[in-house]
């Protein structure tokens, strides 16, 4: 009886740690590569050095690629978390199977293959001559973060009683003020998730980017592409080191914090 | 702010003329005539998706009505926005702000209405009082049992003074002992505001329990309207005879009148049947339904006697329930008071039961 319930648990851990190491294999090259005092990739021989760390602060183009991709990202979030908040707000209230239908609609972007979404786009912001704007980059990139709003945004008004609002309203309260001061602070969590989604989304969004941009809108995976096709720069190491430390601090932080609001939750 | 104040008795009543709602091609209220009485506690009672919740959020304005109107105190309300009702309302399931603590859930009404802080405070403290809950001011609504949560919803809808207050199933999602004390409560409050209410239940010992009248309805329509006492003595019909109370049906061919009584033949024997104001004159020859109440069989000789054999007979405490089975066929529930020399009749023995020419009512079919 034992036997039988844990050697599948066995086989469950050693591949989850497999798993694991798979994702982070790639840390334990990044990381050592961006230290290293060549000008080429190549693992520090001996010496360190963070001359690779000291480029992307001093080197113009690297700021200013990181001042992009900040701009879109942030334009990002600001777009597809109204639009997909009011759209997961909407089909909630109308319930039903008529939302079940139209629920596909906003998920729309995740089924369609990146390649497909950027010729699309790219041929729309053609057409509107808009191609390369920051405009047009943070509406495609709204338009692939739009789905991973609706849904967190959707799955925290799950929890949600519908007629909240219709309380709200019968308390004296206007449509808007009642979807706005009632609703949106009970769905905080799925915001706030959802901007985080649309914020990663775009920042290291590049199928579409590449082919919307050219030299206006010069967003960091950009840069990189475009470094990594000419030149075999270890900045691009530190870059990705750094990022990945920004990461794992964003999300150490953001787990201290849940699991603090847990133990915290109200007593009787 | 004292003329405002929730024991100031003011009322104000309601009139619902031709009200139809439609969801595509289906007819969820069909021609509701109703009038409540300023004061007045009415209950819409019916089974599930009778269209009760319909009628009450068409009042609340929750539901745009296909045809017909509505007028609150004389004044059509049909195009007025919900906010604009100044209707109080219990929602089921109570619908309290899960962000906002008791003390907050109430002071939204009147932070929405301007009312100066100070005022606020004053008037939330207050109407936690009438609900005694005044000790659970600073929890949040997940804290609360599911009676303290109703109490909030009832304050809420309380706590700005509306001229009427509308409850959709306030009771339904309450374990059965607390259902009884809160109906008791309610009743109360209805009595010491003197506002307007209109309740909605499935539940028919509430509806009775509570209710000066009850609007039952099915399907859509409302069928009789009533106190509770006249629905269950006189119901209109056979639907409403079982579900307001339990019923036994006889149907059968009215071949004798007489100044006060009809005699009926059905297949079980003559029936002797008091005839009632409220039943209308009855011809020679039409067949009728009648309903029978289980708690007016008695065991033996009677004016109205059916030999039968007893398929059970239950010992339920404060009342014996015998049920038997006429050679025709026909089943018949009665249900008894035992005295103490009294036994219960045994499964299977013929046994004669019996009724008042009084005890039946003619019902039309469904
Ligand atoms: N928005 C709606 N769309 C379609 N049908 C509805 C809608 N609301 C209610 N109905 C239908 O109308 C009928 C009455 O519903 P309701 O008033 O909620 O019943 P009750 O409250 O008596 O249980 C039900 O058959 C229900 O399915
Ligand atoms: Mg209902």
């Amino acid at each position: 009886m034992e036997n039988r319930s844990s050697l599948p648990k066995v086989l469950v851990i050693t591949i989850a740690w497999l798993v694991i190491g798979f994702l982070i294999a790639p840390m334990f090259v990044t990381f050592p590569i961006s230290l290293t005092s060549e000008r080429y990739l190549s693992m520090p021989d001996g010496e360190i050095s963070f001359r690779h760390y000291q480029t992307l602060v001093e080197d113009s183009a690297w700021i200013s690629a990181f001042m992009d991709s900040l701009i879109v990202a942030t334009g990002t979030v600001v777009v597809s978390l109204t639009i997909g908040t009011l759209a997961a707000i909407g089909l909630w209230q109308i319930g039903g199977r008529p939302a079940q239908m139209l629920r596909i609609l906003p998920l729309l972007p995740l089924i369609v293959p990146p390649v497909v979404s950027a010729l699309a786009l790219s041929r729309a912001w053609v057409m509107l001559r808009m191609l390369d704007t920051y405009p047009a980059v943070i509406i495609s990139h709204s338009i692939l973060a739009l789905p991973f709003v609706f849904m967190t945004v959707s799955a925290s008004l799950e929890s949600v009683d519908k007629r909240i609002v219709q309380a709200a309203r019968s308390l004296g309260s206007g449509p808007f003020r009642s979807v706005f001061g009632i609703v949106i602070p009970n769905v905080k969590a799925g915001l706030f998730t959802g901007g985080l989604f649309a914020f990663f989304v775009s920042w290291d969004e590049i199928v579409v980017t590449l082919f919307i941009t050219g030299r206006n809108v010069f967003t960091l995976p950009r840069k990189i592409w475009s470094d990594l096709r000419d030149s075999i720069d270890p900045a691009i190491a530190a870059l990705s080191s750094l990022m990945i430390a920004v990461t794992i601090v964003v999300a150490a932080i953001y787990l201290t914090n849940t699991l603090l609001k847990q133990r915290k939750t109200p007593k009787e | 702010m004292n003329a405002q104040s929730p024991v100031t008795p003011l009322a104000t009543d309601i009139r619902i003329t031709g009200l139809s709602k439609y969801f595509g091609n289906f007819g969820a209220l069909l021609d509701i005539e109703l009038k409540v009485a300023p004061g007045e506690f009415l209950t819409l009672l019916g089974p599930s998706g009778s269209g009760k919740s319909t009628l009450l959020m068409s009042i609340a304005g929750f539901v745009e009505p296909s045809a017909g109107n509505i007028l609150v105190g004389g004044k059509s309300v049909i195009s007025t926005v919900p906010e604009k009702r100044n209707f109080g309302v219990v929602f089921q399931g109570y619908a309290l702000f899960p962000h906002m603590t008791v003390k907050d859930n109430l002071a939204y009404p009147l932070k929405v209405r301007g009312v100066p802080k100070a005022q606020i405070a004053a008037k939330v403290q207050e109407t936690l009082e009438l609900v005694q809950l005044s000790h659970l001011a600073s929890r949040y609504p997940k804290q609360l049992s599911g009676g303290q949560q109703q109490r909030v919803a009832l304050a809420r809808a309380l706590v700005f003074s509306p001229e009427i207050l509308l409850l959709d199933e306030p009771m339904g999602a309450l374990d059965k002992k607390l259902r009884h004390d809160l109906q008791l409560e309610l009743r109360q409050l209805h009595r010491r505001l003197g506002r307007t209410f209109v309740n909605v239940t499935h539940d028919q010992e509430e509806a009775m329990a509570m209710s000066d009248r009850i609007a039952i309805m099915n399907a859509g329509r409302i069928i009789q309207v009533g106190r509770p006492r006249d629905l269950y003595d006189a119901p209109k019909t056979r639907f409403i005879a079982d579900f307001l109370g339990k019923s036994n049906f006889l149907t059968g061919r009215v071949s004798e009148i007489s100044a006060s009584e009809a005699l009926i033949e059905t297949d079980s024997g003559m029936i002797r049947h008091r005839l009632r104001e409220s039943e209308g004159r009855l011809s020679k020859g039409r067949e009728v339904h009648l309903a029978l109440r289980p708690e007016q069989i008695t065991l033996g000789e009677a004016p109205n006697t059916l030999s039968a054999t007893v398929e059970s007979a239950i010992f339920l405490g404060n009342y014996a329930e015998v049920t038997v089975r006429t050679e025709r066929g026909l089943q018949i529930v009665g249900q008894m008071a035992l005295r103490e020399s009294e036994q219960l009749p045994v499964e299977g023995a013929q046994i004669k039961v019996g009724w008042e020419p009084s005890a039946t009512v003619i019902v039309e079919p469904d």
